[in-house]
């Protein structure tokens, strides 16, 4: 169902390199000691893409829901454990509708006990380029392999359509925390496919959107706008001045957004407990996310955390702060229980899953050769619809800031009825497949 | 007649034989070549005689912009590797840190470097902008100040396993930013000896005052109280969040 690919050749890695920097716009290349592109690709039976592709969608449909029944519900904004000034944006700012492009991505590990999710990332999640343009010149060197979706596309087209249909004229301003390479990069790269479709677009601060009697303008270049694509996460909004707050929440309403703010609502890794309180249907999200507990009253008990469950922050990414006995180093998880324990609301308890580690002959095989590896495979949603994947693996069964990306290509040799079949001499139809792209070139880094 | 490209000047500051390449930061390569390009200042040498090269030690090069960039190729031409750490950005209307100077600064320092043949196993020199955190921007600017965080640079046991055991910081004065200093102190910490040069006496110094961890908190309660404020345009204040927290990855 899943495997590894050949490990590339040391010109190969350097030619990937070079392109996902000039090509691509990946200008994250190194990190620490390590590359950040991992050495391999990951090829997934089709049925598993389809498999990941359909429970992200169910449960991004499910999580639309819960958000907006969250937003008629404010006095439980403070249970989701968002800061207080973060909720006073949320209540300024409209509700999400219609004319906003919605984008979410999903994270799974193979286990044990089947696919596992982590956390959905609902605000500003990352990894576009990787989950695009780089598995596009990576799928290159695999004949017969199909690339899947690329989700910058996907959004940009999203993003177009709004435009287009708001019909009051203007670009999209891409909003992000302008002092990060590695954040803008992401926004060049969509800047790059909205120019493919025909659409200006501005690299712009959250201070920078301006509202007018005629509209809303940047106040960098006076350019006219009629989309906000934020890249810049909804809790560092609270850092603003208080009179930018408030022209934020004023100016994105008269335009469409992706994400509205209101996304911060089911960001938290505490949306599964509040959502059970408020009695709110989370079906296909729950079947893949572990049970999750508050701390409560744990916080005096000798043992903060039990040996089958895991420690995270509510607001923790790329793994910062999670604690896995026997995984995350001894420092850190003390530190990690010493918060929890002053700051309980501020951290959940999971249920702990065991990884399966992925080699080049698949899972569950111990005894591989070469490398092997734990991998979490994000998948969005653009738009209700599965708009792309792309994994990031690592040796130790936490996946964190030192873990690399690598490319997800479709392989139908792993189709598990395929490779029985093939055994015997007969052909089996495939699986229903969502949208798979060709590796053709298109839109490179502005 | 093709117009030069800044993308093309990437392989003589990050060539495939040296260990170093990995950390050049690609980011300014991708900039348009500015029309106007004025040539690198000048460097007086004798300012550098402190540092030798095939002595165990790395340099960080911690000077404005295009003074960077010329103390670099000074270093180089002594034997060192130039390995440029400049991150900004690039947005619209008027940006708080001009980059223009310094993206003609590492195209006309790639002709150099083109002439000079550095042996693969050239110890590195790190190039930073001493200004990367400096000004305040306006709610109508482009806030494309930046820092250096640990990951952007190799770990002590990295530059260990290259015969390194210390690094000298050159500077002019005794200013040193915080985010250096927490590379630095890292460093420090995993066994690495420190000192700085400052280029004004060529006079080297050792940095262990400075790397204190009671003068990093000291420093850090001065800037609570004095320097911070909140920030609202996208760059840097009260809170300095990590990077990687939005630029790719996930659990």
């Amino acid at each position: 169902m899943i495997a590894l690919s050949r490990r590339f050749e040391s010109d190969e890695i350097r030619d990937i390199r070079r392109r996902a920097i000039f090509e691509a716009g990946k200008f994250d290349p190194q990190t620490y000691d390590e590359p950040t592109l991992a050495p391999f690709a990951i090829r997934i039976a089709p049925s598993a893409w389809a498999e990941l592709a359909t429970l992200a969608e169910r449960s991004a449909e499910e999580i639309r829901e819960v958000e907006q029944a969250l937003h008629e519900e404010r006095r439980h904004w403070s249970a989701l454990g968002i800061p207080r000034v973060v909720r006073a944006i949320i209540g300024a700012a409209r509700a999400a509708d219609a004319r906003d492009a919605r984008f979410c991505r999903f994270d799974f590990h193979p286990t044990t006990e089947g696919w596992r999710a982590s956390e959905i990332n609902a605000d500003v999640p990352g990894g576009f380029i990787e989950a695009g343009a780089v598995t596009r010149i990576v799928s290159e060197r695999f004949a017969g392999l199909a690339c899947p979706p690329d989700p910058a596309r996907a959004l940009a087209a999203a993003i177009a359509r709004r435009v287009r249909d708001a019909g009051i004229g203007g670009g999209v301003a891409l909003v992000h925390a302008t002092s990060y390479a590695d954040d803008q990069q992401v926004m060049r790269r969509l800047a790059a496919e909205l120019t493919e479709l025909g659409v200006a677009s501005h690299l712009a601060s959250p201070v920078h959107l301006s509202d007018r009697r005629d509209g809303c303008v940047l106040a960098t270049n006076g350019a006219r706008i009629a989309a906000a694509a934020r890249f810049f996460p909804g809790e560092w909004l609270g850092n603003m001045r208080r009179v930018d707050r408030a022209r934020w929440a004023r100016t994105t309403a008269a335009v469409a957004q992706t994400n509205p703010v209101s996304a911060l609502l089911v960001q938290g890794k505490r949306l599964p407990l509040v959502a059970r309180a408020l009695g709110l249907r989370l079906e296909a999200w729950s079947s893949a996310l572990p049970e999750t507990r508050p701390i409560g009253l744990r916080r005096f008990a000798p043992t903060l955390v039990p040996r089958d469950h895991v420690l995270k922050p509510v607001w923790g990414r790329i793994g910062e702060g999670v604690a896995i006995e026997g995984v995350t180093a001894r420092a850190d998880a003390r530190r990690a229980r010493a918060w929890a324990r002053v700051f309980p609301k501020s951290w959940v308890l999971q249920r702990r899953f065991t990884s399966v580690p992925v080699g080049e002959r698949g899972m569950l095989e111990p005894a591989q050769a070469g490398d092997v590896v734990h991998a979490c495979f994000g998948v969005y949603v653009i738009d209700g619809r599965a708009a792309g994947i792309y994994a990031r693996v690592a040796r130790k069964p936490l996946i964190d800031g030192r873990a690399q990306d690598a490319a997800v290509l479709i392989d139908p040799s792993l189709e598990p009825d395929l490779e029985r079949n093939a055994a015997h001499g007969r052909h089996a139809p495939l699986p229903r497949m969502p949208e798979v792209h060709s590796n053709e070139p298109h839109g490179a880094a502005a | 007649m093709t117009t030069p490209r800044l993308q093309d000047a990437f392989p003589a500051w990050a060539p495939e034989e040296s260990r170093w390449s990995a950390w050049a930061k690609p980011v300014m390569f991708s900039y348009p070549l500015p029309a106007q390009r004025a040539p690198l200042p000048a460097w007086d040498d004798t300012s550098l005689q402190a540092v030798q090269p095939f002595g165990g030690e790395a340099v960080v090069v911690d000077l404005p912009g295009v003074e960077s960039l010329a103390c670099g190729l000074a270093l180089a031409r002594r034997g060192f590797r130039p390995i440029p750490l400049f991150n900004t950005t690039m947005g619209e209307g008027q940006e708080l840190i001009d980059i223009d100077p310094i993206l003609a600064g590492l195209f006309e320092g790639a002709g150099v470097l083109g002439g000079l043949r550095l042996h693969a196993e050239a110890p590195p020199v790190f190039l930073l902008d001493a200004q990367r955190l400096k000004g305040t921007a306006a709610p109508t600017m482009f806030d494309n100040r930046w820092m250096v965080f640990p990951q952007d640079l190799p770990s002590a046991r990295m530059l260990r396993a290259a015969e390194i055991r210390s690094v000298t910081l050159v500077r002019r004065g005794s200013s040193m930013e915080p985010d250096l200093r927490g590379v630095l102190r890292l460093w420090r910490r995993e066994g690495l000896e420190m000192r700085a040069l400052d280029v004004t006496t060529g006079a080297a110094q050792p940095l262990a005052i400075e790397l204190s961890a009671m003068l990093f908190f000291l420093e850090h309660i001065r800037r609570l109280l004095t320097g911070l404020r909140k920030n609202s345009s996208g760059g840097f204040g009260g809170t300095v969040p990590v990077p990687q927290a939005t630029g790719g990855g996930y659990a």
